[in-house]
């Protein structure tokens, strides 16, 4: 997937992005209590306000692993469907910083 | 019998899975890519990131590539496809440099020329091109240019160069904006 998506990105919104002073294409620290990762700002209102996006891809020779700030929390309904309890991946709040 | 892309811009999603299917099928090198899938600039699509351009080779009525090779390694055939012959190439690159679609790619590995032949030989056995089978919303197909209804299609949209005397037999529908439903606005 390399030729098409070189790098991963997390989409702002270019007012929240304003308010933290944060240009498109710079480097931004996205963290929360679990972890944190490294990426490029892409700003687009194609998200809201309040929240920023991050696919989930995999990419050589980088950390980045959006798995990284998500919280792995045991499922409700898990045990019984597979038999195991399973992780509910939900929405995750996290804080974003511009690196540098 | 005369094959082109249609590009169905309202439908694509932009998810790359035509060039990543084009990529698989003829195992190419890691940075070797024969499709690619560019977004629209907002000024043309104002709905930043949801307009794509997938682009390979257009298969031209009058291929630069064809005259532009010294070992006349390109060839038109009769049903409008545009091949090209890895075993006269000597890796000059007069197509890479002449293309203004870029569609000729050069591969450092081999040390030649590489392009988009359309899959002429799955076309030939009665298939689909791979790009065309990797499609999920249907956005990209084969026609007929013989008999295809070109209204509602255009050969030039925003964004892609306008080359009349090369004719790319590529044909497009252009994105439409999203509309809400049910909203008074």
């Amino acid at each position: 997937m390399r030729p098409f998506y070189s790098e991963p990105h997390v989409f702002i919104h270019p007012a929240a992005a304003t308010e933290k002073g944060i240009s498109d294409g710079d480097s931004i620290r996205v963290f929360n209590d679990i972890g944190e990762v490294t990426v490029r700002a892409k700003l687009s209102n194609n998200v809201a306000r309040d929240m920023v996006v991050m696919y989930e891809a995999w990419f050589p020779y980088l950390s980045y692993n959006v798995q990284n700030v998500v919280d792995d929390c045991r499922s409700d309904m898990g045990a019984m469907k597979t038999g195991a309890p399973g992780a509910a991946i939900l929405d995750q709040f996290v804080d974003i910083q511009k690196v540098g | 019998m005369r094959y082109a892309f249609l590009l169905d811009m309202d439908k694509c999603i932009g998810c790359r899975g035509c060039a990543m299917a084009c990529k698989n099928y003829y195992n190419l090198e890691p940075e070797m890519v024969w499709r690619q899938v560019y977004p629209l600039a907002d000024s043309i699509y104002p709905h930043s990131g949801r307009a794509f351009l997938s682009l390979s080779c257009n298969h031209c009525d009058n291929p630069v590539c064809v005259t532009a090779c010294p070992t006349a390694s390109y060839s038109k055939r009769p049903d409008g496809i545009v091949t090209h012959n890895m075993e006269t190439c000597i890796g000059c690159q007069n197509c890479v440099r002449s293309c203004p679609y870029g569609a000729p790619r050069y591969n450092r590995v081999l040390g030649k020329a590489q392009k988009c032949g359309m899959c002429w030989e799955r076309l030939d056995a009665g298939l689909l091109p791979a790009c065309v089978l990797g499609c999920v919303t249907g956005a990209l197909q084969i026609i007929n240019l013989e008999n295809f209804a070109e209204t509602g299609t255009v050969q030039y949209p925003a964004g892609y160069p306008v080359m009349k005397k090369i004719s790319p037999s590529t044909r497009f529908i252009l994105p439409k904006m999203p509309q809400l439903t049910g909203v008074k606005q």
